[in-house]
Formats: C-alpha cells, sequence, structure tokens
C-alpha cells in the first residue's frame, strides 16, 4: 500500500457484515492481501491472504467448524489468534506440526459495523484506533462495497474536490460552493460546502444563501470519511461513513454505511421515509463518471495534499522519537 | 526439526540433497533438449495448428502424404521468413518431429541433438495411436507447467481437492515412495483397503473397501508425466499427463486416459473426470502463479508429504544449473526410453 503515507495505520477494510465464520473474506489495502474471518467465538481475524506452504490465498479455503482458517489446496489449518498452523491432514497421531509453521497475522478490530486492519508494521505497535465520529442512528442504516476504477489517492481528492462524483444524495445536492478552506483537528481535515434540497432550482449563480451544509471529515491517510448534511443550524439530516483503501491495479475499494437522521419537516420526513423503502440518504455510487471527475477543479484538495506531504516529511523523525 | 532433510527418501542416491531448496521461481527455468508431445495426432491436419513451447512457437501441419511437419513460421509466410530462423530450427525453420503414441512430438533446443531415444515408453497406449476420441482430452492450465507438476506429485491434495474420485485418506496402510534419477521423479503410493471412492462404487465396484496403487511418473526436463493408477478391485487408470510449457503463465495438457481393461461405461466417464479434476486444480495453480514470479526470501514450508515435490525442485535446479552453464547433455543414470511395464505393473498395449 503506502502509495499515500508509509505510516502505519488501522485501514477500515470490511463492513462487519461482511466478515463471518461461514466463508473467509479476501481484503486488500495497496500489496497487503488479508484474509478476514470470524473464530468460533465470532471474534474478527487477520491473516495474511498466503498459506506459507504453497503460498495459495487463504481465502479460497474454508472455515473449520472450530472457527480456525483450512487452506484449500491441502488443508492446512491456522489458528486465527496466533497464526499457528494447528493442524496438517494425514499426519499421524504422534506426529507433531513445528512451532515455527504459522501464517502471519494482522492486527484487527472492529467497531460501529467497521473492520479495521493494522496495516504497515507489526502488530505489537499498533495504535489505539482513533476516536469514532460516525455512530449509526436513524431508523434504518444502509450499508455497501463497491470497487471503484480510480485511484485511491483519486478518490480521496475527489472528496474535497467534488464529492458529489462519488456520493448520491437521495434529497440533497452539494454545490462547489465552499464554505472555507479544510481545516484540521485531531489529525481530521474537515471541510464545509454548500448544500440545497433537491428538486427543481435555479442555477447555483442566482443562490445567496445555501440551506443546507456538506460537511466531510476525513482522515488524510486512509481517506476514511464521515460525511454529515447539515441544516444550517447544525442539525443533523444524515450521515455517512466512507472508508476506501487502494485495491489492485490501481483500483479503489469503498465500504460505507449511512443513515437519515431524526429530522423534522417534510424534507427530513421524506429523506426518512425513502430511507425506511430503501433508498439511502447518503450512499456511493456504483459507477464514476469519468467526465466530470476529470473536469473537477483542483481546489480544496490542494490543502490536503500540503498536509499529507508535511506529515510525511515528519514521519520519519518522529518515528526516532517513538523507537 | 529440518522437515526437508529428513522427508526425501532415498535421499541417499545420485545427488544427495544437501542444502535446502533455493528460492523456487517456476516458470523461470526453460530447460531445452527434449520432445514434447505438442498435439494429439487427430488435432493436426492439413490446416496448421499453432502450439507453444517456453513461447517458441511451432506451426503443425501434414503435407501431402500425411506426414506432420513443425515449422516455425506459418507455412503461407515461410518461404519469406524463413531467414529469420532461430537456434531452435538450426536456421532451417523446420523443427525435429516424430509422431507415436498418437501424438505429434516436437524437439526443443538444438536439433542436432534430437534423438528418438528421448521418447519416453508409454506402454499402455498403442505406438500406432488410433485411440478412440472420447479417450483424449486438452485442458489448459493457468499456471506455469511445474507448478501443475507439483500438483500432481503431491500426495495429499488428492485425499482433499478430489476426494469424489480417488477417495480420502483413510486406510489400513498408506504407503510412499520416492525415487528419482537426474532427469525423472517417480512416486509410488500404496493404499491397503481404503474406502471405496463414490466414483468408482457409482461405475459399479461393489465392495466396500479396495486398494489402490498409484504410480506418478515425470520426466523434469520436458514435463511430460504419468499418472497410473489401479483400483483392486477395480480397474487400471492409465493416465499421460504431459503438461507442454506454452509460456510461464500456462501450460496445456494434451491427455489420454485409456482404461483398456475396464467396461464400456468406465472407460467412457473416466476420461470425462478431468473436466471436474482440472478446474479444481486451477483453482489453486492458478492463484499460485504470481506468487512465484518475483524472487523471495521467504522460503514454502513443507511437510513430509512434499518429497516428491521437493525432489522435483530440486532436480529443476540442477538441470536449470547445468543448462545456464551450456551443459544440455542427458547422465548415464537418465534412461528416458526406459521400459515402464514393470514399474506400472502392466502389459503392452498394441
Ligand atoms: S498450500 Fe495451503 S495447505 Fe498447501
Ligand atoms: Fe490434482
Amino acid at each position: 500500500m503506502a502509495e499515500t503515507d508509509p505510516t502505519p495505520r488501522w485501514w477500515a477494510l470490511a463492513l462487519s457484515e461482511q466478515v463471518t465464520g461461514k466463508a473467509p473474506l479476501a481484503v486488500r489495502c495497496g500489496e497487503e492481501e488479508v484474509v478476514l474471518f470470524r473464530d468460533a467465538g465470532g471474534v474478527a481475524r487477520a491473516l495474511e491472504d498466503r498459506c506459507p506452504h504453497r503460498r495459495v490465498p487463504l481465502s479460497l479455503g474454508k472455515i473449520t467448524a472450530g472457527g480456525q482458517m483450512q487452506c484449500g489446496y491441502h488443508g492446512w489449518t491456522y489458528d486465527g489468534a496466533t497464526g499457528k498452523c494447528v493442524a496438517i491432514p494425514n499426519l499421524h497421531d504422534d506426529e507433531k506440526v513445528p512451532e515455527r509453521y504459522r501464517a502471519e497475522t494482522r492486527g484487527v478490530t472492529e467497531r460501529d459495523g467497521f473492520i479495521y486492519v493494522w496495516i504497515g508494521a507489526p502488530q505489537a505497535s499498533a495504535a489505539p484506533l482513533p476516536p469514532s465520529l460516525y455512530t449509526p442512528g436513524g431508523l434504518r442504516e444502509h450499508r455497501g462495497s463497491v470497487t471503484l476504477p480510480l485511484s485511491h489517492d483519486a478518490f480521496v481528492a475527489a472528496l474535497f474536490d467534488g464529492p458529489w462524483v462519488l456520493l448520491d444524495f437521495a434529497t440533497s445536492r452539494v454545490t462547489d460552493f465552499l464554505l472555507g478552506d479544510p481545516e484540521m483537528s485531531d489529525g481530521w481535515l474537515m471541510l464545509e460546502r454548500g448544500a440545497t434540497w433537491g428538486g427543481p432550482h435555479l442555477p447555483d449563480r442566482f443562490v445567496p444563501e445555501w440551506p443546507l451544509v456538506l460537511r466531510v471529515t476525513v482522515e488524510p491517510v486512509t481517506g476514511e470519511t464521515l460525511v454529515e448534511m447539515l441544516d444550517t443550524n447544525e442539525r443533523l439530516i444524515s450521515a455517512a461513513e466512507v472508508s476506501a483503501a487502494p485495491a489492485a491495479r490501481g483500483t479503489t475499494a469503498v465500504i460505507w454505511r449511512s443513515y437519515a437522521a431524526d429530522y423534522g419537516g417534510p424534507a427530513g420526513l421524506a429523506t426518512r421515509g425513502l430511507s425506511m423503502a430503501g433508498r439511502p440518504a447518503i450512499s456511493v455510487r456504483r459507477f464514476v463518471n469519468g467526465r466530470k471527475l476529470a473536469s473537477l477543479r483542483i481546489a480544496p484538495s490542494h490543502i490536503w495534499r500540503t498536509t499529507l506531504r508535511a506529515a510525511r516529511d515528519n514521519a520519519p523523525a518522529q518515528r526516532d522519537t517513538a523507537a | 526439526m529440518d522437515m526437508l532433510e529428513t522427508d526425501v527418501p532415498n535421499a541417499g542416491r545420485a545427488n544427495k540433497l544437501t542444502s535446502p531448496v533455493r528460492d523456487w521461481n517456476p516458470g523461470s527455468y526453460r530447460l531445452r533438449d527434449a520432445w514434447f508431445p505438442l498435439a494429439h495426432s487427430e488435432s493436426v491436419r492439413k490446416r496448421p495448428v499453432k502450439r507453444l513451447v517456453h513461447s517458441q512457437p511451432y506451426y503443425l501441419v501434414r503435407d501431402a502424404q500425411g506426414k506432420a511437419l513443425a515449422t516455425e513460421f506459418h507455412p503461407e509466410r515461410f518461404a519469406e521468413q524463413r531467414r529469420l530462423a532461430s537456434e531452435f530450427t538450426g536456421g532451417t525453420g523446420e523443427y525435429p518431429v516424430t509422431e507415436i503414441y498418437g501424438y505429434v512430438w516436437c524437439w526443443y533446443g538444438d536439433p542436432a541433438r534430437a534423438d528418438l531415444s528421448l521418447i519416453p515408453d508409454i506402454p499402455y497406449l498403442p505406438r500406432k495411436g488410433g485411440l478412440p476420441g472420447y479417450m483424449r482430452s486438452t485442458t489448459r492450465f493457468d499456471s506455469c507447467s511445474e507448478l501443475s507438476l507439483e500438483n500432481l506429485l503431491d500426495l495429499t491434495h488428492a485425499d482433499y481437492l478430489h476426494t469424489y474420485l480417488t477417495g480420502d485418506e483413510e486406510c489400513d496402510s498408506d504407503t510412499v515412495t520416492v525415487e528419482y534419477t537426474s532427469e525423472t521423479v517417480t512416486m509410488i503410493r500404496d493404499q491397503i483397503n481404503k474406502k471405496t471412492p463414490d466414483f468408482m462404487k457409482k461405475m459399479g465396484v461393489k465392495s466396500e473397501r479396495l486398494d489402490f496403487r498409484g504410480v506418478i511418473h515425470v520426466y523434469v526436463r520436458s514435463s511430460v508425466a504419468h499418472a497410473f493408477g489401479r483400483f483392486t478391485p477395480g480397474y487400471s487408470v492409465p493416465l499421460f499427463h504431459p503438461c507442454v510449457p506454452e509460456s510461464q503463465f500456462q501450460n496445456r495438457l494434451n491427455v489420454t486416459i485409456n482404461s483398456w481393461d475396464a467396461p464400456w461405461l468406465f472407460k467412457h466417464m473416466m476420461p470425462l473426470q478431468g473436466y471436474t479434476v482440472s478446474p479444481q486444480d486451477n483453482y489453486v495453480t492458478r492463484p499460485q502463479n504470481a506468487r512465484y514470479l518475483e524472487p523471495t526470501d521467504r522460503r514454502d514450508m513443507h511437510s513430509r508429504f512434499d518429497g516428491a515435490g521437493i525432489r522435483y525442485r530440486f532436480l529443476m535446479q540442477q538441470l536449470a544449473e547445468r543448462q545456464s552453464q551450456g551443459d544440455y547433455s542427458y547422465l548415464p543414470d537418465a534412461d528416458i526410453g526406459r521400459d515402464l511395464t514393470e514399474l506400472f505393473r502392466t502389459i503392452r498395449v498394441e
């Protein structure tokens, strides 16, 4: 991974529902391939998606009744917590699997419906998860996952420069009218722009005031983003958590969850009604319009890049002090 | 414990396995000077068909007399392109070619060293060919031939991946012996009193238990292999299994299965099993391929069931080493054409 930043971090790589004790799930973050599954206790486990025997992806195998990962080629079986190879089929009862036979484990934790995997350096050095910004609410939560044919870098840049190219809003419309520059707070970059309720509208340049505000709060390295649609009194109308990871061949794997908040008035009611009926208030588009993406002007993403660069330049020094 | 050394049976013979197998890069070896069964005889007609050995092109065609020819260029462009002919045809544009056992065999290497005694014995196929079409099939694997052969030489995956056909591992005794020369690896598995595999039951084998003897015999240089199985009671399953190394990412299997001693149904059904078994193998060897392309410091881990496969890797690397120094010769122990009736405990089919 780490075309963006070599700093180790927690990456949200799957939705909680995608990780089960029934079938393993292959995910990746850049060059890091990981298999996710749940053990017998329902705890999410992560191993390098590579069997140390003959390098077959473990995700092609199955999860045993005991909640361990069994490779699909020769049936070597690994414990999710320790990575230890606990069984090689056909061995006699008195034969033991050597202690050093292990698959590599990856740090894994779960919060707010997302599975986070520690990517970048040994798990031993794993930092705590950054604080949660998203708290599921509303009457119905929606979720989805999609792989988009643009780079992770381009995806995050578009969250700043033109979120409407990536996101779909059921009852509102986002404009290019910026309400300031991105601001850094606690390691997250926050940006607001004007928005209106959907339906017929005047051309943007004739609108002096925006009834709504779209706020995106972005973790600069991973691109994990809280998306909030607010009214001008900062009352929440809908929210989404969007997480993206660099996937194979320059694509980006995106997962998201969203809900319509308990917001009054006919428009709020419509938003919640649609959500109940199956139309998420906010969702990630299944297809990205390349022409629209290409024509976005470079604006707040410039500040994101500057921030990233500064963080990267400081990173070695930070690591030295840590060590 | 070092499973590598302890687990290669017969390690005291011709070339002792003294150091761990170094980094294994299947697909990169391109060994020369061997015959490759590039096509079933029936596939070669008046219209040229193209085949590959390590990406080197072979156009196969029959002349007016029905004789098979193999050229480096399409026959229609032969005259104009002949001057581009490579060392593989000695500058002539035409490869050494011969036809036997129902295959068109072509030489990959220095044409001056093409020697018919280097064609392996196939006692269960008639020398003149002509077996019925249902016994033949062609499968493509999305991996280099080395990974497919490791798969074939590998003992435990069949119990696990192909249970329907071969049954599980449970039996009274299960002995495996690995033999080798500088050019071949042989794995013999004897299973006594194992549960009759489902497929055999469907094919009318009544008894609940049977004995199985499987012999895998691999010619390292050419990727040609035999897989000779016999179920008792039951029938023989002689499988000619040449993995033609077309490229680093693909090999072609021109299979013939001649269960000559089996009843009609079995004889017909057995060759069809390849269509279920091959995808099962491809399911694992396909994703394997990319993971062996780049050199790495991370060594594969082995179990004692990998003896034959490790031996294969080792012989492959030894041959590659010798060839990189310009030595393409066969050592005296090679005996590529040796009579295999005894190894397979079979008669010779005419
Ligand atoms: S490759 Fe996983 S068990 Fe052999
Ligand atoms: Fe197989």
